[in-house]
């Protein structure tokens, strides 16, 4: 057989390889999902966009003047202002390098509810206020077992998703900064014993409404529970994913066990934000009725009415190379949109009577 | 010939011990300790490039793992 | 002889990145194993392909090493490197996320960078097996 056959038949091989190992694959929207969208006609207009050097993490807090997000460079807030011509203002926050280098706090999440600023060193795990104006430092360090997700329901009283030790997963606690009250959940949460990676979520607390909720990343559901953490109601967001599409193991190395994803972890509600009783997600998956192009090429957010868990409808904005937002706040009729390096404000015009059909 | 031969032969030794020095160099798998240079050591979330050994799906703040050795940590991905 | 000295140095590359390669895995093999289990393509099976993708890289590293058989090793080396690059324009164009399940330092090259190196290397392997077949025909009218 001459040289050419040979690089013939290997291209060919390796090439059918490739296709069998692709047609196997476990791609989401390769097939079609089960559901169909309808769309709010006009619900969406761009009204302001500041673009940024830093890479973007989380929007921490708004205010009706301005909207905070951190970045990658730890301790620094930046006050986007919704005025477009006031620009940005960088804030250093205030004892930052104190509290973590003395304490080795790590790992913090901010929030701010202003004037104050509250740090949750997650693993520590600590919860830590301060004001903008340096005038105010508290502490406290609470039960052992780390937190992932944390929701302010009043002033200085929190709801957080915390590792139980003894059950080895994650549970919602009501935690009270001025007391130090610590108040464990019955029953809302499903054990599952893997530290909470399979069930992660995000946590909301709606204050119109004066509820909880805690929309899976893996599967269509949504929990809804109050703020004595009585478990409410169990919804489904629009697609039909209704089991985990994820499976965690303890994976060994180098002395060092950890719980972890043990196969591709599909998330299903990427990110999403709850309002005035409504939940605005956006989902991995793409409708039946939606077109691949249309798919990527957008940014779409379901609304589910989370007084009965009924779908209302879809609103969709333009995602430039698909680039799709990494965190939504819905605030003031606007939507929040964060990317790695901009921020893009909505303004929100939602007739839930009217639809696309 | 000979000479030759072992040319290739250098290329698979010299494979093994770049193997086994970077090995030693990179170290813990889980190296979300200590990440950034000068920080006191601590636990920190990981960048996407310092978790790279963990992966998380998306670009969310998901949680990546549940170290359980020693002591509790959860690992999120910022 | 220069033809021949150039695919000395294309064998001794490609040995020196399957060993590598190979070698990383399995002092990782647990990583190795998992980071596989994790990727949408390969997820079902995942613990056969982590040892059969090790072994292969050593065995076609042993044929590239024998003289007599470096012709075979540069066309396996020509399919092994077929198969890595599919696999990532695959990962990169279809998979939500990218598991990296790359040894050693390569596992700090980017899924783009990745991907041209693979692509170097599989046009290395392609070079290899045109010059020495050149090589050997002319060898042959001259015998």
């Amino acid at each position: 057989m001459k040289s050419y056959q040979y690089l013939l038949i290997i291209v060919l091989s390796a090439f059918v390889i490739i296709l069998v190992v692709f047609h196997f694959g476990d791609i989401p929207n390769r097939h079609n999902n089960g559901f169909v969208r309808n769309y709010f006609p006009s619900a969406i207009s761009k009204v302001q966009e500041a673009g940024f050097q830093d890479v973007l993490y989380d929007i921490v807090g708004s205010t009706a003047r301005c909207i905070y997000v951190t970045t990658a460079t730890p301790g620094e807030i930046l006050e986007v202002s919704r005025n477009q011509h006031d620009g940005t203002k960088r804030i250093k926050i205030p004892f930052f390098a104190r509290f973590y280098d003395s304490l080795q706090l790590g790992s913090l999440a901010v929030k701010i509810d202003s004037p104050y600023v509250y740090l949750f060193a997650e693993n520590k795990p600590a919860i830590a206020k301060t004001t903008f104006d340096s005038t105010l430092f508290e502490v406290r360090i609470l039960p052992p077992g780390p937190f992932t997700r944390e929701a302010m329901v009043s002033n200085d009283c929190f709801i957080l998703r915390k590792i139980e030790p003894r059950l080895t997963d994650q549970v919602f606690v009501r935690y009270d900064l001025n007391t130090g009250l610590l108040k464990k959940e019955d029953g809302i949460s499903q054990i599952y014993g893997d530290g909470g990676v399979v069930s992660d979520g995000q946590l909301h607390f709606d204050a119109a409404t004066g509820k909880l909720y805690y929309i899976y990343f893996y599967k269509n559901s949504i929990l809804s529970f109050d703020t004595s953490l009585h478990f409410l109601a169990r919804y489904s967001s629009i697609d039909t994913t209704s089991s985990f599409h994820i499976s965690t193991a303890i994976v060994n190395n180098s002395g060092t066990a950890a719980y972890t994803n043990v196969t591709p972890a599909n998330m299903i509600n990427r990110v999403n934000d709850v309002h005035n009783g409504l939940l605005f997600n956006m989902s991995t998956l793409k409708a039946d009725n939606e077109t691949d192009d249309f798919f990527s090429d957008h940014s779409i957010l379901d609304i589910i009415d989370l007084k009965n868990g009924r779908y209302l409808g879809s609103i969709y904005f333009p995602a430039p190379n698909g680039s799709k937002p990494s965190k939504i706040m819905i605030a003031e009729n606007k939507l929040i949109a964060l990317y790695t390096h901009s921020l893009i404000i909505y303004d929100l015009h939602l007739h839930p009577d009217r639809q696309d059909q | 010939m000979k000479k030759s031969i072992s040319v290739v032969a250098i290329a698979a030794l010299l494979a093994v011990g770049t193997a086994f020095t970077t090995k030693s160099q990179t170290g813990g798998w889980w190296n979300v300790y200590n990440p950034i240079a000068g920080k006191t050591p601590g636990i920190y979330f990981g960048t996407a490039d310092q978790i790279k050994g963990i992966w998380c799906p998306g670009d969310n703040n998901v949680i990546c793992a549940y170290l359980i050795s020693n002591t509790s940590v959860v690992i999120k991905k910022p | 002889m220069k033809k021949n000295a150039i695919v000395e140095v294309i064998s001794a590359l490609l040995v020196f990145l399957f060993i590598y390669a190979a070698v990383s895995k399995l002092l990782d093999f647990n990583k190795f194993r998992y980071q596989l289990g994790q990727s949408p393509f390969i997820t079902g099976f995942s613990g056969w392909v982590a040892w059969a993708i090790p072994s292969g890289e050593i065995i076609v590293a042993v044929l590239l090493v024998i003289r007599r058989t470096r012709i075979t090793g540069l066309y396996l080396s020509f399919f092994l490197m077929l198969l890595f690059t599919g696999y990532i324009f695959i990962m990169l164009k279809y998979s939500s996320y990218l598991p990296c399940s790359c040894g050693g330092v390569l596992s700090g090259m980017s899924w783009k960078q990745h991907f041209v190196f693979n692509l170097v290397f599989t046009g290395l392997s392609l070079s290899g097996i045109l010059i020495q077949n050149i090589h050997s025909q002319k060898k042959q009218l001259v015998v």
